[in-house]
């Protein structure tokens, strides 16, 4: 593989720290209230004001969305094989699961709420729910691209529908798999804070909604920053563990 | 190979239609279309694109039925993959998650797994495999993956993965039709010792009719769609043959002669 440029490895550290500077003096020269937009400083300031309670919702917010990311591994592996093998799965189930996603989390949060209470599960769920989908279509898109001729060269020899899931099917859907894996776990933060933030009483979502009702806006943006470093530290995880498995498909 | 002259052909095709599809959209791939291979000969098929070269071989191989008319291998009638076919296309297809040793024993794990032997024999396959590898000039690239090999290179083991389990029948698609001039000679060549070395049987479809002339003992030409086979024509020059045969006038003249049948299919069908 491609070893990064030491320009390239500092790219995303220098824009980080551009924005922060352009950030810091633009809310400055502007003369801007904190509880318009604070100043990265004060973001930080609240930070460390804040971080033990920050740290306590924080791991409750990484728990709640590792879990419903999970189960949305397993049930998009599940219907992302079943949709790419069967043809017949494919017509029953796809326009439902497009429906389905097309729904806006949101909306499903008060429903969730009122079958679970208020609290984890509802936010596990709406993790889920919004995470499943990509999982779905990037397995059953990987098993469809199957060379015809290298279909032809197995079917040739005898083998079996299921020969070719296995020989072939599984592995070439990897890469997309994993591909898939990293813009999830981005969306599952998004639906654990959606969650918390219309029904919980915990969770970096929670800490948000209730730092801005005391109009506490560096709090509000602490917890975003807070997430936004979960967020790359998993995407990056999986990007990883991406490379690592199916560095073949990557020239 | 035994020496007695055999009467049957190994392949037979009698009266061969195939029609993909049904209703109107449905396309007429082949027609009428007769031909017999006999053991150890080497066939190759030139026509026009879309004439339908392909469709042979997908019914050699049991991929497809005709529609009517039969198949026959060994005088049986072909109903099903007979797992005693090779094959090899313009895209060498291999798995770019298999290196290319991997990618060549690829056909005798899937035939030991028929006969549930499972992979016991994994050394034998990969001694095997290492083995044919080398004579195609792949010593020392067996563990390289197919994005670190060049385009002859992917070719040659998309070659040796026909071959590894000693096909009765090997058949090409255009394998050669991708590659650059230099590389498809020294192919000619690679494929040409293979062919004497293992004596199998093998249908070349080309468009390539110097390709044709050089590498078969029996060249046939078939006819736009539904394509049927128009003209045959022995070519009867010494094996091995040389890359200067090319330029014999007699090798030229049976190349001229290929090109006038396949010119006259269009005209004659523009009705």
């Amino acid at each position: 593989m491609r070893t990064k440029s030491l320009l390239e490895q500092l790219a995303p550290w220098v824009v980080i720290v551009v924005v922060l500077v352009v950030w810091e003096f633009g809310t400055r020269a502007l003369g801007l209230q904190p509880f318009i937009l604070p100043k990265p400083t004060d973001i930080y300031a609240s930070l460390l004001r804040w971080w033990e309670q920050i740290q306590f919702h924080a791991v409750h917010t990484l728990t709640t969305t590792v879990t419903g990311f999970a189960i949305a591994v397993v049930l998009g592996i599940t219907l992302g094989l079943l949709v790419g093998y069967s043809r017949l799965a494919y017509h029953a189930l796809y326009p439902i699961m497009i429906g389905f996603n097309s729904v806006p989390k949101v909306a499903l949060v008060p429903v969730l709420v009122i079958w679970f209470g208020i609290g984890t599960v509802p936010a596990v769920i709406t993790a889920c729910a919004i995470s499943f989908f990509p999982i779905v279509v990037n397995v059953a898109t990987g098993l469809a691209t199957v060379e015809p001729e290298l279909e032809d060269v197995l079917r040739s020899l005898g083998a079996k529908r299921h020969d070719i899931f296995l020989k072939v099917g599984l592995p070439s859907a990897m890469p997309y798999f994993f591909a898939s894996l990293k813009v999830s776990v981005t969306l599952a933060f998004v639906g654990t804070i959606i969650s918390e933030t219309v029904a919980s009483n915990r969770g970096v979502g929670y800490l948000m909604i209730a730092a801005s009702g005391r109009f506490d806006v560096p709090l509000v943006f602490a917890g975003l920053f807070v997430i936004a470093v979960m967020g790359i530290v998993l995407y990056e995880g999986f990007a990883y563990m991406e490379r690592k498995l199916t560095g073949w498909a990557y020239r | 190979m035994s020496t007695e002259i055999s009467t049957q052909p190994l392949v037979n095709f009698d009266n061969v239609a195939l029609r993909y599809g049904n209703g109107a959209e449905s396309i007429l791939a082949l027609e009428g279309l007769n031909l017999s291979i006999q053991s150890g000969e080497f066939v190759a098929v030139v026509g026009m694109s879309g004439c339908g070269k392909s469709s042979l071989l997908k019914l050699m191989s049991g991929l497809v039925r005709p529609t009517t008319g039969s198949v026959t291998i060994h005088g049986q009638e072909v109903t099903k993959p007979l797992g005693i076919v090779g094959m090899a296309f313009q895209n060498p297809s291999l798995m770019p998650w298999r290196r290319a040793l991997e990618n060549v024993i690829l056909p005798l794990e899937i035939k030991s797994e028929q006969r549930w032997l499972h992979s016991g024999n994994a050394r034998e396959h990969k001694e095997k495999a290492r083995e044919l590898l080398s004579k195609v000039g792949l010593s020392g690239f067996e563990d390289k993956y197919p994005k670190e090999l060049s385009g002859g290179m992917k070719q040659r083991v998309s070659l040796c993965r026909a071959l590894i389990h000693q096909p009765e029948l090997l058949l090409l698609d255009e394998p050669f039709g991708a590659l650059d001039a230099f590389t498809r000679e020294e192919l000619w060549g690679v494929l040409q010792r293979l062919h004497k070395e293992t004596g199998c049987t093998v249908v070349l479809i080309t468009h390539d009719l110097t390709e044709s002339v050089y590498l078969a003992d029996t060249v046939h030409v078939m006819s736009p769609r539904p394509g049927h086979l128009v003209y045959g024509a022995e070519v009867p020059f010494e094996r091995p043959r040389d890359l200067d045969d090319r330029f014999k006038v007699s090798f030229t003249q049976i190349v001229a002669d290929l090109r006038h049948h396949i010119s006259k299919g269009p005209e004659a069908e523009a009705v």
